[in-house]
């Protein structure tokens, strides 16, 4: 009973996945700005959030070996922190195929490709503590020990560092309204002058146009090697109208509020990407992703915890041998 | 060749070669875990290791009387 139930649910991740990679490609729109490219976010993203799932279900298990020390917690705490590192491996990859289509380049160091990165490198650490260690129980109560302070680092690469970063390309605001997303407030008659990230922004002129704004903004980048003036404008009903994109850069610059009056904007830049889970295919597509990944990780992991278990197992037959 | 990489059909091809890749994965993690599960119900039946018996020996030394000699 219990056999043809869990089969039942290997074959409906398999559907379910095959379901989720047709809608990627021909449910969900384009995205402005993005083409194509966009529809990645379908498996960037929940393979992220997986990553972190597992790296914590690891950690947990090393715990309970701490406090128990029976083999098979340290095995499931492995086989997690494989299927972690898999799925991490995995997110870095299709962000990098991301990065090259919209950003130009596979790899520039942005704030969160070099937290993922020293992130796969602190579990590989991990691996290579593990086979270092010829003394099994050695070997499990320091990697148990090493795998807790990997699991303490992992929220802060992956959602602390690239937020606190002033300067990423990463479009952080599609998810999670972080520190950087609601922008800078100017004024005509007081602070015109404000940064964001790392380019200085000036606002010049803020007028009325139709029941909108338009206001003139210069922008200067890092070391002054290219400055423009850009002029976004907000519509009546207090939506971003034109957004133009930085110079050199594929960051736009948005006009989030504006109030002609008292002459205060509210200025922000957008990266690709900014807003595209506000179409309501997208999203479900993506909540549903994220499910479907959630399950063939876990199945994944069972699979692997059985044969780690399998080896502890066998191990006392192989001294007797 | 080039008719598959056509900005109408090259979405198509994208989808196809992600599907097979992914039943090519569903095939392969379907067969390892059947696979895993049966090599734990052998597992299971088979015996527990007996604990190793370590290798003991005595020495006795009898004198002639002991021997009855």
């Amino acid at each position: 009973m219990y056999q043809r139930m869990a089969d039942t649910g290997k074959i409906i991740i398999g559907i379910w996945m095959a379901a989720i990679i047709y809608a990627m490609f021909l449910v969900i729109p384009q995205y402005v700005g993005l083409g194509d490219a966009g529809r990645i976010i379908i498996v960037h993203v929940p393979t992220a959030w997986v990553t972190t799932a597992a790296y914590a279900v690891s950690a947990w298990y090393s715990i309970k070996y701490l406090r128990k020390r029976a083999i098979g917690d340290d095995a499931s705490a492995v086989a997690a922190a494989e299927v972690g590192t898999l799925f991490c491996i995995f997110a870095t990859v299709t962000g990098s195929i991301f990065a090259e289509v919209v950003w130009g380049t596979f790899w520039n160091w942005d704030p969160r490709e070099t937290s993922i990165l020293v992130l796969l490198l602190i579990y590989a650490a991990y691996f290579a503590l593990r086979s270092s260690i010829d003394d099994g129980e050695r070997r499990r109560r320091l990697a148990a020990t090493y795998n807790l302070f990997a699991a303490v680092t992992m929220p802060f690469l992956l959602f602390v560092a690239p937020r606190v970063a002033d300067s990423t390309l990463h479009p952080n605001c599609a998810f999670i309204q972080g520190s950087k997303c609601e922008g800078i407030e100017l004024r005509q008659d007081g602070a015109k002058i404000g940064q964001l990230g790392d380019v200085v922004v000036e606002l010049k002129s803020l007028v009325a146009e139709g029941d909108g704004a338009r206001a003139t903004v210069e922008v200067r980048m890092p070391g002054l090697r290219d400055t423009a003036l850009l002029s976004p404008s907000i519509d009546g009903e207090g939506k971003a109208a034109d957004r133009p994109e930085f110079p050199g850069q594929q960051f736009r610059m948005v006009l989030v509020d504006a109030d002609v009056a008292s002459g205060v904007v509210r200025v922000n830049m957008q990266a690709p990407g900014t807003g595209l889970l506000s179409n309501q295919r997208t999203l479900w597509v993506f909540l549903a992703s994220n499910l479907g990944f959630l399950f063939l990780a876990i199945w994944l992991f069972r699979i692997r915890a059985t044969v780690l278990h399998i080896q502890a197992a066998l191990a006392p037959w192989e001294v007797r041998a | 060749m080039t008719v598959l990489l056509d900005a109408g059909v090259a979405i198509y091809v994208a989808m196809a070669a992600a599907l097979v890749v992914w039943i090519g994965v569903f095939a392969y993690l379907w067969r390892v875990d059947r696979d895993t599960q049966e090599l734990k119900r052998q597992l299971a039946a088979r015996p527990e290791p007996v604990a190793q018996v370590q290798p003991q020996a005595r020495v006795e030394v009898r004198t002639p009387a002991e021997k009855g000699e």
